[in-house]
C-alpha cells in the first residue's frame, strides 16, 4: 500500500457530490453553519456559549438536545418534500425530479434523521429538563456521562450530515438490511456512515439510558417513593430499561454489519454461510423496543398534562402504572411481526401475531384513564392540551391500524406497501411528536421564563393535524391498491391524486412547522406580556412548578420532603413551604468539563478513520479516547461548592 | 446515609446496570454464534479446531485471577495495602497471559488459512471470543491504571471504590467466559 | 447490610473458587469423556454445570445475596436474565424455523408445500 493510501484510506475528489440536490446541501449546509459561527462572533457570545456547552446541567444539555432535535427536524422534513415531490410527477412516462440513486438516499436519511435524531433528541432533551426538577433533586445521577451522552449524539449527527458533503449516504433504507448493505452490492462509504453514526448516537442513548434509570431508583427527593412520583417518571422508568436491554442488541448487529464490510466476515452476507434473515432477527428485535421507547415518555407527557390542564389528579394512577410496565414487557416479545412474510411459519407467526395484538389492550387503558381525568375536570384548553386532542384522535388511528397488521394473514396483504407507512408515522406522528411538542409546550416557560404565543401553538396543532391526515390517509388507501413502499416510479395513473394529495399533505405540515418558527419569534419578542412571574404558569402538580422559571441551576435550594402524590398541588393545598423543608446550608455542583465534547470528538474521528480506511486515525482516535476516559475517571476534584449564603442570597432576589 | 456513601451506592448501581447491558450484548453474540456454527461454508467445523484442552488451561488461569482479584479489592478496602498491591499485580500477570495464550490461538487459525473470513462459523466464533478479549484488554488497561494510582497514593477512599468497580468489572468478565468455554469451545467441539 | 470481616470475605472466595475449578472440570471431562452419547444430551450437562457455576460466581464473586436490601440487584439482574433469555430463545425457535422453511431448495419446497395442504384448509 503506497504511503498517499496509508494517509487518506479511500478517500478520494470523486467522493464530492454530483447532482443539484445534494451540491446545494453541500454548499448550504457550512454557510449555514458559518452564518451562525458569524452571528455568536458579532454578538461576542463565545465566553457565554462555551460555558454553555461545558455544562453538566441537565437543563441545558436537555435545551442543547432540543435545539439538535429541531434543526435535524427541518433536514427530515426537507427529505419529505423530496419524497412527495418525486411521487407526485414520476408516473408512466414521466420522470421525478431525483435520480433512482438520490431518492434512495433520500428516504433512507428521512427515516434515520426523525428517528435517531429527531425523536430520541426530543425525548432526552425533555426528560433532562424536566425529570430532576420533578423528582426534587439537582440533577441526574452522572452529569458527566449525560454529557458525554449528548456530545455523543452531536457526533453521530455530524456524522450524518457530513455524508452529504462528501461520500453520500446509505440508501439502504433506515434499517439497513444486508445483502443490498453488504459489500457485494454496496462498497462505497454509504453504508459506513449510516452504520457508524447510529453506533456513536447508540452508545450515548445507552448511557442516558442507565443514567436517568439510576436516577430514578437512587436519586429520588426524601419522601418520595416510586408510587408517589408523576407517572412521567414512570414512563421514563419503562422506557429507559427498554433502552438498557436493547441498544446492546444494535450495537451487537451493527457491529457485526461493520466486521462484514470492514473486516470480510460473513454474518449476513448472501455466500460462505451468511444468513441475511439472522441480521432481520436481531436488528427487529431491538426495533420493536425502540418504538415503545419514543412512544412512552410521550404517554407519560400527557399523563402530567393532561391531569395538570384538567385540574384533577389522573385518573387510576396504579392502573397507569400496571399498563407501563405491561407495555413494555409485551414490547419485547412481538418483534417477529415485522417480518411475518419471511416465511417462519404459522406457528411462529400465531405466537408474536396474537401478542401484538395483546399490547393494544394496556395501550387501550391508559386511553380511557386519560380521558376519564378529563372527565368532570376544570378544563383548560391550552395549547399544550390541543397538541392532546390531536393525539387521541390520531394514535388511536394509527393503533387500530396496527391491530389490524397484527394478524398475519392480513399483514401478508400489506406487507411493506404505503398501508404499513401510513401506520407507522401515524403512531409516530400521532403520538410521539404530538407529544413532544405538548411537553414542550407544556415545560417551555420552566426552561426559558416566558410562555410560548398560545394562538400560533394552537394554529400549528391544527395545521399539523390537517397536514397528517391529508399526507398519510391517501396512502392507507395506496396500500391497499397494491402500492409498494420506497418506490421513485410507479406505473398506474389512477394513484397520481392520492399522490398529490399527499404532497399537500406534508406542504401543510410543512406550514406546522414555520407556525411554530413563528411562534418562537413572536413569543421572544412578546416575552414581556408572557414571562412565567411564579414559576407555576399553569397552577401545576408537580415538583417542577415549585422553582422559579427559570430554575436555578442547582434547582432547589433545599431538597424537598415529599407528602404525597402530585406534591406540588398537595403544598399549595395545606400551605406547605419551601423553607419548612429545612434551613439552607452549602450544597456541591459539578464543574463544568469539556472532556464529554473531547471524547466525541476522538469518537467522530475513530468512526470517520474506519469509513475510509484510514487505519492510523483509527488507532490513533482509539488511543486517545482512552487516555481521555481515564483523565476524567481519575480525577477526584470535579465538583464546586455554593455556599450557603450564596443561596440565600439568590432566594431573596 | 451519609454522602459518600450514597455517591458510592449510586455508582456501583450505575456500574452494575452497565453490566447488565453488556450481557445482552454478549447473549445477541452468543445467539448468532449459535445460529451461524453449522455454517461452515464446507469448510472447518468446531470439532476440527477448538481444543477444550487449551481453552480448560485458559478457564483456569482466568478463573485465579478472578479469585485474587477479589481478594485483592477487599484487602484494599481493609487497608492492607500491601497484599492489595500483590493480588492486583498477580492479577494482570494472569489477564496477560490470558490474552497471550487466545492471540496465540487466533494467529494459528488465521494463518493456516481459517480466518474470520473463511465462514461464518469462523466469524462467529472469532467476533464472540475477540469481544470477550477486547473487554479483557480494557479490563487491564483499567487494572495498570489502578495499580499505578494505588503505588502513588497508598490508601485513599476515592481509590477503594474504583478498584471495587473493577473488581465488579472483572468477575463478570470471568462469568461470561464459563459461557464461552461451555458453548463455543465444549458444545461447539463436539462433532 | 451485615458488614463481613476481611477473613469472611476470603473465605467465600476461596470456597467459591473450589467449587467453580470442580465444575469447570467436571464439565471438561464430561465432554472428553463422553458422558452422554448425544449432542444434545452432552448440551444440557455441559449448560447445567455452567449456570451452576454461574449462581456459586454470583454468591461467592459478585455477592449478590439477601442481604442487600432493597434487592435492586438482584431484580436488575434476574430481569436481564429474563430479558436475554427471551432474545436467544425467540431468536434460536424464529431462526430454525425460517432457515428450515427457506432453505430448502425449490424441488423440497414443493414436496412441503404438497404435504403440508394434504388435509386441506
Amino acid at each position: 500500500m503506497d504511503m498517499l493510501h496509508a494517509l487518506i484510506g479511500r478517500m478520494s475528489l470523486d467522493y464530492l457530490p454530483h447532482e443539484p440536490a445534494t451540491i446545494g446541501a453541500a454548499i448550504g449546509m457550512p454557510l449555514g453553519l458559518l452564518v451562525v459561527l458569524g452571528l455568536v462572533t458579532y454578538f461576542k457570545k463565545w465566553r457565554y456559549l462555551w460555558n454553555f456547552v461545558t455544562s453538566l446541567d441537565a437543563k441545558k444539555i436537555g435545551i442543547m438536545y432540543i435545539v439538535v432535535a429541531i434543526i435535524m427536524l427541518v433536514r427530515g422534513l426537507s427529505d419529505a418534500l423530496m419524497i412527495r415531490a418525486q411521487t407526485a410527477v414520476s408516473v408512466g412516462g414521466h420522470s421525478g425530479p431525483f435520480s433512482t440513486d438520490t431518492f434512495q438516499q433520500v428516504f433512507t436519511a428521512h427515516g434515520t434523521i426523525m428517528i435517531f435524531f429527531v425523536a430520541m433528541g426530543l425525548m432526552f432533551g425533555l426528560i433532562n429538563v424536566a425529570l430532576p426538577l420533578m423528582l426534587g433533586v439537582r440533577d441526574v445521577a452522572f452529569p458527566w456521562l449525560n454529557s458525554v451522552s449528548f456530545w455523543l449524539f452531536a457526533a453521530g449527527m455530524i456524522l450524518c450530515n457530513f455524508s452529504l458533503i462528501f461520500g453520500g449516504f446509505s440508501n439502504g433504507g433506515w434499517l439497513g438490511y444486508p445483502p443490498l448493505t453488504e459489500l457485494q452490492y454496496n462498497p462505497g462509504p454509504g453504508v459506513d456512515y449510516w452504520i457508524w453514526s447510529l453506533q456513536i448516537a447508540g452508545v450515548g442513548s445507552l448511557l442516558s439510558g442507565i443514567n436517568f434509570f439510576v436516577t430514578i431508583i437512587k436519586c429520588r427527593a426524601p419522601g418520595m417513593t416510586l408510587m408517589k412520583m408523576p407517572i412521567f417518571a414512570w414512563s421514563v422508568l419503562v422506557t429507559t430499561t427498554l433502552l438498557m436491554m436493547a441498544f446492546p442488541i444494535l450495537t451487537a448487529t451493527l457491529t457485526m454489519l461493520a466486521l462484514d464490510r470492514t473486516m470480510g466476515m460473513h454474518f449476513f452476507t448472501s455466500d460462505l454461510g451468511g444468513n441475511p434473515m439472522m441480521y432481520i432477527n436481531l436488528i427487529w428485535a431491538w426495533g420493536h423496543p425502540e418504538v415503545y421507547i419514543l412512544v412512552m415518555p410521550a404517554f407519560g407527557i400527557f399523563s402530567d398534562v393532561v391531569s395538570t390542564f384538567s385540574r384533577k389528579k389522573i385518573f387510576g394512577y396504579p392502573t397507569m402504572v400496571a399498563a407501563l410496565t405491561a407495555i413494555m414487557f409485551f414490547s419485547f416479545i412481538v418483534w417477529q411481526h415485522h417480518f411475518f412474510t419471511m416465511g417462519a411459519g404459522g406457528d411462529v407467526n400465531a405466537f408474536f401475531g396474537i401478542m401484538t395484538a395483546v399490547i393494544a389492550i394496556p395501550t387501550g387503558v391508559k386511553i380511557f384513564n386519560w380521558l376519564f381525568t378529563m372527565y368532570r375536570g376544570r378544563i383548560h384548553f391550552g395549547a399544550a392540551m390541543w397538541w392532546f386532542m390531536a393525539f387521541v384522535f390520531t394514535f388511536t388511528l394509527g393503533g387500530v391500524t396496527g391491530v389490524l397488521m397484527s394478524i398475519p394473514a392480513l399483514d401478508f396483504q400489506v406487507h411493506n406497501t404505503l398501508f404499513l407507512v401510513a401506520h407507522f408515522h401515524n403512531v409516530i406522528i400521532g403520538g410521539v411528536v404530538f407529544g413532544f411538542f405538548s411537553g414542550v409546550t407544556y415545560w417551555w416557560p420552566k426552561i426559558f421564563g416566558f410562555k410560548l404565543h398560545e394562538g400560533l401553538g394552537k394554529l400549528s396543532a391544527v395545521l399539523w393535524q390537517l397536514g397528517f391526515l391529508l399526507a398519510f390517509m391517501p396512502l392507507y388507501a395506496l396500500g391497499l391498491m397494491g402500492a409498494v413502499r420506497r418506490i421513485d416510479h410507479y406505473t398506474d395513473p389512477s394513484w397520481t391524486p392520492f399522490f398529490i394529495v399527499s404532497a399537500v399533505g406534508v406542504g401543510l405540515i410543512c406550514l406546522g412547522v414555520a407556525t411554530m418558527i413563528l411562534m418562537l419569534f413572536v413569543s421572544l419578542k412578546k416575552r414581556n406580556e408572557l414571562l412565567d412571574t411564579t414559576g407555576d404558569p399553569w397552577d401545576g402538580r408537580t415538583l417542577e412548578w415549585a422553582t422559579t422559571s427559570p430554575a436555578p441551576e442547582y434547582n432547589f435550594a433545599v431538597l424537598p420532603t415529599v407528602h404525597d402524590r402530585d406534591e406540588w398541588w398537595y403544598r399549595k393545598q395545606h400551605g406547605i413551604k419551601a423553607s419548612d423543608d429545612g434551613e439552607i446550608k452549602d450544597i456541591t455542583v459539578p464543574k463544568n468539563s469539556a472532556l464529554g465534547i473531547y471524547i466525541a470528538v476522538t469518537g467522530g474521528l475513530f468512526s470517520f478513520g474506519v469509513i475510509w480506511h484510514i487505519w492510523w486515525l483509527v488507532a490513533v482516535s482509539f488511543v486517545a479516547t482512552v487516555v481521555l476516559i481515564i483523565t476524567r475517571v481519575m480525577d477526584d476534584n470535579t465538583e464546586r461548592t455554593i455556599t450557603a449564603d450564596e443561596l440565600r442570597q439568590e432566594a431573596n432576589v | 446515609m451519609n454522602e459518600l456513601a450514597a455517591r458510592a451506592d449510586k455508582t456501583n448501581f450505575g456500574f452494575w446496570i452497565y453490566l447488565m447491558t453488556d450481557m445482552v450484548l454478549f447473549a445477541s453474540l452468543f445467539a448468532t454464534f449459535m445460529i451461524l456454527k453449522d455454517a461452515t461454508a464446507g469448510g472447518v467445523s468446531g470439532h476440527d479446531i477448538l481444543d477444550p484442552s487449551y481453552a480448560l488451561a485458559e478457564t483456569i488461569i482466568l478463573l485465579t485471577s478472578s479469585v485474587t482479584c477479589g481478594i485483592a479489592s477487599a484487602a484494599y478496602r481493609f487497608k492492607k495495602i500491601d497484599l492489595a498491591k500483590i493480588l492486583l499485580f498477580v492479577t494482570i500477570l494472569l489477564g496477560v497471559s490470558f490474552l497471550t495464550l487466545e492471540l496465540h490461538e487466533f494467529i494459528k487459525l488465521a494463518t493456516e488459512g481459517n480466518s474470520w473470513q473463511a465462514s461464518a462459523f469462523l466469524s462467529g466464533f472469532f467476533t464472540l471470543v475477540a469481544t470477550h478479549g477486547l473487554h479483557i484488554s480494557i479490563g487491564l488497561i483499567w487494572a495498570i491504571t489502578l495499580f499505578y494510582a494505588i503505588l502513588q497514593r497508598g490508601a485513599d477512599e476515592n481509590l477503594t471504590r474504583k478498584v471495587g468497580l473493577f473488581a465488579l468489572f472483572w468477575h463478570f468478565l470471568d462469568i461470561v467466559w464459563i459461557f464461552i468455554f461451555a458453548v463455543v469451545y465444549l458444545i461447539g467441539g463436539l462433532s | 447490610m451485615k458488614t463481613e470481616t476481611f477473613e469472611q470475605i476470603v473465605s467465600r472466595y476461596l470456597i467459591g473458587a473450589v467449587l467453580a475449578l470442580g465444575l469447570t472440570i467436571l464439565s471438561y471431562f464430561a465432554v472428553v469423556h463422553h458422558w452422554s452419547t448425544s449432542v444434545v444430551g452432552l448440551s444440557v450437562i455441559v449448560l447445567g454445570l455452567g449456570i451452576v457455576q454461574l449462581v456459586v460466581q454470583l454468591i461467592s464473586f459478585l455477592h449478590l445475596s439477601s442481604d442487600a436490601k432493597p434487592y435492586w440487584r438482584n431484580w436488575t439482574f434476574l430481569f436481564t436474565v429474563l430479558t436475554l433469555s427471551i432474545v436467544v430463545v425467540g431468536s434460536l425457535w424464529i431462526m430454525i424455523h425460517l432457515n428450515y422453511r427457506m432453505g430448502m431448495g425449490p424441488d423440497g419446497m414443493q414436496e412441503y408445500m404438497i404435504d403440508q395442504n394434504k388435509e386441506g384448509f
